[in-house]
């Protein structure tokens, strides 16, 4: 009976390594990666993995067998009478030092290129970030590239930047604690009264789309709903009439080479074809459902610009 | 060692002198007691009230995770009437407050540190009573205030607290912030300054027994691991709890009277100009001064279990404790660095950045000492004669449960990847990893053990195998599926984050979590069944029921005040001597004296 218990162990552990492995594919993961850095965090979330992974199967393992072949109470039989191994005490001690050691030194760089300030990149503050009770407050220097100026362009809960570009942010809070958190763009900071914190990022080629921005510090009653959007902008606006009949010609082509199955179809042909058509088709579904997205960052600040120009003339 | 004998002695000369006083009254007896088993014993049972309270606000954080804005049966009508039953965002962000605050200042650290601390330290090292048993009386009835504090702070206007356990300024510090941030705020101040006036009179208490009282023979070496790590965890509370006491003053002066210590100049929150502005505050002050206790607060947490985990370990592995040096030293490696890595917790906090790289490396390190706990138990288990009691299931789920926590440290530890993982549910994966799977499962292991010393009776055996296996099961259910929200980036302490896209496939998950949650709440009701039933119909326990060689196991069950009769017991050998070859038997209590049993045969 008592050997049932290292079943339960077993059962843990297994349980453990099995969803784990189920989680990717229900999306109980990572969220899609966009920047130029986050890559160098999920790998090193994937070194760890693998290596306290080792550590867990090693020890569960001996956890599950010392249960399994040393239970069951044998009155009047002795346990082993050993008080300690030295050479193994200082083996596991060592060799565990040596392995953490490891991990601490091969994320040392990753770390410096994302948050010490002398690997910021060398360019303009893209815009003002103010987190407040419960909404983000975003800044533009507008054309004059100057903060403070009459020709600054505000914005609420959207940040409007280029793809592809390096982007330094400035963030502020004007009331209590927030977090600055980009779960696509593998981004947390905490935004504090009274301090101002760079923030900088760069996002893959053909990441143009919305992002959510997510407050991840306490903020009050109301920190649930603190949600906020990145837009990434092409770099050239795009024409949207044009993209529309790209791909309805992609389409187009794509049926011919249906039709033509039962000839000799060029497979090769068929398959570029069809990728240009799925990833033309995705960008023309972005775009259209984030109004304005097709637009170069520039293009959506002259717009921003006139736009807010026209209410306070208005006014 | 001639000196603590000798004051051994004159302390129990004393006892004996003033025993009859004490068979006077019921009051002087079981309530305003100064004996250590009964202040042990109080500690124990309020403990356990409050588990149940903590257990309650956080079926209504699950509820909300798992059906956001649906009407919560039962409870839902009761408490939030007004709104039909439906949890109020309010009240979430006060119930994972609440829960917290309660789980580790009202229960985990009192039920170690005040109920296994203050039962287990005299019993186990020869000693009559404490060093101060009026101070010792105190301690528990400094958590009087603290206890009332936090339960009036539910009905104060705004209600309790709701800035997180950890109480970040400006929200906490600042009336207008939020409704939990009027009095309830102040109350939760209040009530963790007595919880740790209380901690430091025990912690004091604890140092000089262990320092003065120990019975004849009984060197630092022969004490068992468990009063090692409440000795070694008493030295953390005495250094580390001044700076929280000197944090939370400064917060409540910040809260009433104007002083500005962690509030920026010209802060205006919700329309308020907060007061104590233009003082040039620093929010982030109090992160240093918070972490710099409260880090060592997670230590203080998992030493007294590891070193309770040790001995029922032990007496059931029917061996010695593997490495039993290198397991003191290792709670002490645990202690010395748990001073040096608050900052990990600060690391996207705004705090200099290559201070993070100094804390992560600190932080590396601690995983050291841990792990080579993990390998001593592993190696007592190694070849011994395990006997599968109650208490015995319960330690070897510490160790399942606690290489998790363990393991999953590192990943936190790890600056790059905390970006990702911090303030989500990865955190709270590891904490209840940690504080659940660790702490707790010590503590049921640490019931099922010494409940006989303390009442004279047996907890129920088949009912404690039901409470340990479903408790196994779902705490495992519940709590490692949030290691996967945390890597899908999903935050923790949100009333609502389905309105999020990145997060809204994940509601399936968080329903299955809630359930196993709301298992694993009811499970404990067998728990609490046991110990109330056994109390009366528990099956007689003699001294030694286990066979065990520590010294509480020579007094009888229960001890009775001053714990040794006449005489104080005479200490020959180290306390893990199981299936010693020198005697028949598999056990060789300590107070065992071999060479005279030889000289009279």
């Amino acid at each position: 009976m008592d050997k049932a218990w290292g079943i339960l162990f077993l059962a843990a552990a297994v349980f453990s390594i099995a969803i784990f492995a189920y989680a990717p594919s229900q999306g109980w993961w990572f969220p899609e990666d966009v920047s130029t850095h986050g890559h160098e965090i999920d790998k090193l979330f994937y070194v760890i993995l693998a290596v306290t992974g080792l550590a867990f199967v090693a020890t569960q393992a001996v956890l599950c067998f010392v249960v399994f072949r040393y239970s069951g109470l044998r009155r009047g039989e002795k346990g082993t009478f050993i008080h300690t191994i030295h050479w193994l005490e200082y083996l596991w001690t060592f060799v565990t030092a040596a392995v953490l050691a490891w991990i601490a030194f091969v994320q040392v760089d990753a770390w410096a290129n994302i948050k010490f300030k002398t690997r910021a990149p060398d360019v303009k503050t893209h815009a003002h970030v103010m987190a407040g009770q419960f909404e983000w407050r975003i800044t533009y220097p507008g054309f004059d590239g100057e903060f403070n100026t009459v020709d600054d362009v505000m914005g609420l809960n959207q940040l409007h930047i280029p793809v592809e570009s390096p982007i330094l942010v400035d963030l502020e809070s004007r009331d209590v604690l927030h977090s600055f958190f980009l779960p696509n763009f593998r981004i947390k900071q905490d935004a504090v009264p009274g301090m101002v914190i760079p923030v900088w990022f760069t996002t893959k080629p053909g990441t143009e789309d919305s992002y959510e921005i997510v407050c991840a510090e306490l903020c009050g009653w109301g920190h649930y709903k603190m949600k906020g959007m990145v837009f990434v902008h092409p770099k050239e606006t795009v024409d949207l009439e044009a993209l529309k009949a790209e791909v309805a010609e992609l389409k187009e082509q794509l049926d011919g080479f249906a039709a033509d199955a039962a000839e000799k179809p060029d497979k090769k042909k068929r398959l570029e074809v069809e990728r240009a058509w799925t990833k033309q088709l995705g960008r023309l579904g972005r775009f259209t459902e984030n109004p304005g997205l097709h637009l170069s960052f520039e293009d959506w600040l002259k717009k921003a610009h006139e736009e807010a120009n026209a209410v306070a003339l208005e006014d | 060692m001639a000196e603590s004998q000798a004051s051994a002695a004159t302390h129990g000369a004393h006892v004996e002198e003033h025993e009859p006083e004490y068979e006077l009254g019921f009051v002087r007896k079981y309530i305003f007691s100064t004996d250590h088993k009964i202040i042990g014993i109080q500690f124990l049972f309020t403990t356990l009230f409050f588990f149940l309270i903590g257990g309650l606000l956080v079926l209504a954080v699950r509820w909300q995770l798992a059906w956001p804005w649906s009407n919560m049966p039962i409870f839902g009508p009761l408490v939030f009437g007004s709104e039909g039953g439906q949890i109020s965002p309010e009240f979430y962000t006060m119930a994972f407050t609440m829960h917290a605050s309660i789980m580790i200042f009202m229960v985990v650290i009192p039920i170690l540190a005040g109920a296994f601390g203050n039962f287990i330290i005299p019993l186990q090292i020869g000693a009559r009573d404490m060093a101060f048993p009026k101070l010792n009386m105190f301690s528990y009835w400094f958590m009087w205030p603290a206890m009332c504090c936090f339960v009036a702070s539910f009905f104060v206007e705004g209600g309790a607290a709701a800035s997180g356990w950890t109480s970040y300024p400006p929200l906490s510090s600042v009336w207008s912030a939020a409704p939990g941030s009027g009095m309830g705020q102040t109350l939760w101040l209040t009530g963790v300054s007595f919880v740790g006036v209380s901690s430091l009179m025990g912690s004091l208490n604890y140092i000089t027994t262990i320092v003065t009282m120990r019975c004849p023979g009984m060197t630092l070496f022969r004490m068992p691991l468990t009063t090692w790590s409440l000795f070694i965890t008493a030295i953390l509370q005495a250094f580390a709890l001044p700076v929280l006491t000197a944090a939370l003053v400064m917060q409540i002066m910040d809260r009433l009277a104007g002083t500005g210590f962690f509030i920026p100049p010209e802060l205006v929150v919700n329309n308020v100009e907060a007061s104590g502005t233009g003082t040039g505050g620093q929010p982030i002050l109090w992160q240093h001064l918070f972490w710099f206790y409260s880090h060592p607060a997670v230590y203080i947490m998992i030493l007294p279990a590891m070193g309770i985990n040790s001995d029922v370990m032990a007496t059931f592995a029917r061996k010695p404790i593997f490495g039993y040096k290198p397991m003191v030293y290792a709670i002490s490696g645990i202690a010395g660095l748990g001073f040096i890595v608050w900052g990990h917790h600060m690391f996207q906090s705004g705090m200099n950045p290559y201070l993070g790289t100094a804390f992560m490396i600190s932080t590396m390190f601690i995983a050291l000492p841990s792990a080579v706990k993990v390998f001593n138990w592993l190696g007592t288990l190694w070849g011994g004669n395990i006997r599968f009691t109650a208490a015995m299931l319960n330690a070897v789920a510490f160790v399942s449960t606690f290489i998790i926590g363990g393991l999953s440290g590192i990943f936190m530890a790890a600056t790059p990847v905390d970006i990702h993982i911090h303030d989500t549910y990865f955190i709270v994966a590891h904490i209840h990893y940690v504080l659940f799977g660790g702490s707790v499962f010590a503590i049921f292991a640490g019931i099922y053990y010494w409940y006989p010393k303390m009442f004279g009776r047996h907890m129920n055996e088949p009912l404690g195998k039901l409470h340990f296996f479903l408790t196994f099961t779902f705490a495992n259910l519940a709590f490692f599926p949030m290691h996967l929200l945390g890597v899908a980036g999903f935050p923790r302490r949100l009333a609502d984050p389905y309105h999020y896209i990145t997060f809204k496939h994940l509601l399936g998950l968080n329903q299955f979590i809630t359930v196993c949650a709301i298992c694993l709440g009811l499970t404990q009701l067998i728990f609490m069944f046991n110990i109330i039933i056994s109390l009366i119909g528990g099956k007689r326990a003699g001294k030694n029921p286990w066979d065990s060689n520590s010294l509480e196991w020579q007094a009888d069950s229960p001890a009775p005040h001053g714990n040794w009769g006449p005489s104080l017991p005479v200490v020959h050998r180290g306390p893990y001597e199981y299936s010693s070859p020198e005697v028949q038997e598999d056990w060789l209590p300590q107070t065992r004296d071999l060479n005279a049993e030889k000289a009279s045969s």
